[in-house]
């Protein structure tokens, strides 16, 4: 098991490696410390004038709960393990304290500078700033810790107690939190330690390897590198992406769009997989809704077109693998009909999603009354639609895959 | 119509399965295509469907090849594949409404044929499903209707009997016979020899990717010298062969 855990820890981070390069790279850390800049410099102003009210202290324990929430259970398990492991399911138990154990990493260091961002507000609050501050990390990693026994526990479903549920523990974490920013984050200490302590107690009596949920543990861990996995999306091209689908009936007023002749085959194709599948939908509908507040906030007018332009070519490129969707089934390829009816259709649907993308957007400005700034979202937008539509898409596809 | 494979040889990539293949697939035949695992079925087929091109010889329909008429030669062609594969996002519903899209069949008189073949599988009421909902074998029978129903003149089946229940499985019969008593042409690859000696009328026996000995049962026992024997028995006497070369 233990070799088994470190040559999967190591394969799994030579890929994610290799997909970090790809999201950091020169251009996009560049921008990042511009953006980590404005966010500090934003931020020491902000605490310049907070002064102790009532609601600060929820809203920073709401804030750490939040942070505390993230990173999972990194099970690195793959589908075919739920039948050749499933002999070795007891040993397996070994294999998955490991992977709790890195997956401590990641969140343990986020955790950290959470707690050094707080640390100025901490001085707003009246309370020690270094002693306050470590306790504050301790008590956030406790936290964690307890948090990531539960998600793997979360697997052993049959000695898994009723209490023992993440958002139980976020909700306690939150008041002790709260309490602890109160007087001294101390208190938030002693309670996660304690806490933490408990559940391994409880643990230590319930922990029994041979119950283990295989195909729950491979779903999950599934459904978390898909999210990875489309995260990296939004920078690069990840191979073998498949989202799910959703039936979505209620978007079939849509449908009637492409009439159902033979000369629309793909078009008839290309719409069903844009509404339905998980992976487009959804995100052209959040980037359109946040592009549009954004647009909303930012006042120089070329810094708009630039947002503008930005925000459709990110779309756009999302919609990209759309076209290449279809490559497994084989039906594909034997239907009898000219390869340009495919490239012709995905680009007509790209033009049309994006143009009304650069319409959804042109709304945030005008919703502030900021007519000249709508006008030149609703021109760049329209440029980068038109440009990708009828010049990049046809010539990225016309390449072979 | 007919299908004919001239001094074929093809694979994947540089390296050969298929070694100098020749045989033709005549209107109103149903023509069974035997062989051991990895003797080359599959990969005839994906040659002839245009998911691979010859490395040299010549694939036609009557006179229509992939590079003279791309259009004409794959709408002559309904293809069941081995393993089904569906479209996740497209209902049952809309699977065959793409089909007769894709062969420009006229909506309105492919419908009840599809309907009867649909009533036919029990599938009539899973019209709005999607392929995850459906087992293997229902996606196989979908797969199934969309070919049939094209009316197309060559129809290839690769292995159609795994994983359809009996039923089914004679259902599937009816359909192939079907086909041929209307003229027809069915090439099917299948490991289930006793169906295929009793439905194909003539065979390609194929080892380590080349034509072993073709024609009907009457003729196989003549080449194989041996003229009692059943395909069982004369598909056992190829595979010794195999393991003696």
């Amino acid at each position: 098991m233990r070799k088994l855990w470190t040559t999967r820890l190591r394969r799994h981070q030579k890929a994610q490696f290799k997909y970090l390069q790809l999201v950091f790279n020169d251009h996009f850390v560049l921008a990042l410390i511009i953006l980590a800049g404005a966010l500090l410099y934003g931020y020491s102003q902000l605490i310049q004038q907070l002064t102790p009210q009532w609601w600060l202290r929820p809203a920073v324990a709401a804030g750490l709960t939040a942070s505390l929430s993230l990173g999972q259970l990194a099970a690195l398990v793959e589908p075919a393990d739920a039948t050749f492991l499933l002999p070795q399911t007891a040993p397996f138990g070994q294999f998955l304290l490991r992977a709790r154990r890195y997956s401590l990493l990641l969140p343990g260091a986020v955790l950290g500078m959470a707690a050094l961002a707080v640390m100025p507000l901490l001085v707003v609050l009246h309370i020690a700033a270094w002693s306050g501050t470590l306790t504050l990390v301790l008590a956030l990693w406790a936290f964690k810790d307890a948090d990531l026994w539960l998600q793997l526990l979360a697997h052993y479903r049959a000695f898994l107690p009723r209490w023992g549920r993440r958002g139980l523990l976020m909700g306690l974490a939150f008041v002790l939190l709260t309490a602890g920013l109160w007087w001294h984050p101390a208190i938030a200490m002693l309670g996660a330690v304690a806490l933490n302590l408990a559940l391994r107690w409880t643990v230590g009596n319930h922990f029994a390897p041979a119950t283990l949920d295989w195909l729950g543990l491979v779903a999950a861990e599934d459904k978390r590198m898909g999210r990875l996995y489309r995260f990296y999306n939004l920078f690069t091209d990840v191979p073998g992406l498949g989202g799910g689908v959703r039936r979505r009936k209620w978007l079939d007023v849509f449908l009637p769009l492409v009439a159902r002749t033979p000369a629309n085959t793909w078009a008839y194709l290309f719409l069903r997989g844009f509404l339905r599948r998980t992976e487009f939908l959804g995100l052209t509908v959040r980037l359109a809704l946040i592009g549009a507040v954004v647009l909303a906030l930012v006042e120089p007018v070329w810094l708009v077109a630039l947002l503008a332009l930005l925000f459709v070519y990110l779309v756009g490129f999302q919609l990209l693998p759309l076209a290449l969707a279809y490559q497994e089934v084989v039906f594909t390829h034997l239907y009898p009909l000219p390869d340009a009816q495919r490239t012709h259709a995905f680009t007509q649907l790209a033009r049309g999603v994006l143009l009304l993308l650069a319409g959804v957007l042109a709304l945030g400005p005008l919703m502030r009354g900021h007519w000249l700034a709508a006008g030149v979202v609703l021109v760049a937008g329209g440029v980068a639609a038109v440009g990708l539509a009828q010049w990049y898409f046809p010539n990225r596809l016309a390449r072979p895959a | 119509m007919t299908l004919r494979l001239t001094d074929v040889t093809g694979g994947y990539g540089s390296l050969p399965v298929l070694k100098n293949l020749s045989f033709t697939v005549p209107d109103g035949a149903i023509v069974g295509l035997i062989g051991l695992n990895g003797a080359g079925k599959s990969t005839t087929i994906k040659h002839i469907i245009g998911l691979l091109a010859p490395q040299s010889g010549t694939i036609a329909i009557d006179d229509k090849t992939l590079a003279t008429d791309p259009d004409g030669y794959r709408q002559a062609i309904a293809y069941v594949p081995e393993t089904p594969v569906l479209y996740q996002e497209l209902t049952l519903k809309e699977h065959l409404e793409l089909t007769m899209m894709a062969y420009g069949l006229d909506q309105a008189a492919t419908w009840p044929k599809a309907t009867a073949m649909l009533d036919r599988f029990r599938l009539a009421n899973k019209l709005d499903w999607f392929p995850a909902n459906f087992s293997k074998g229902m996606k196989q029978k979908v797969m199934i209707v969309a070919a049939f129903m094209t009316e197309a003149p060559l129809t290839i089946i690769d292995e159609p009997f795994t994983g359809l229940d009996p039923l089914a499985v004679h259902d599937l019969l009816d359909l192939v016979t079907a086909r041929r008593a209307a003229g027809g042409a069915v090439l099917m690859s299948t490991h289930i020899l006793a169906t295929a000696e009793q439905y194909a009328d003539t065979f390609v026996l194929l080892k380590d990717g080349q034509v072993r000995a073709t024609g009907d049962v009457a003729s196989l026992r003549a080449q194989f010298g041996l003229p009692e024997a059943s395909l069982d028995d004369l598909y056992l006497v190829m595979t010794k062969e195999a393991t003696h070369a």
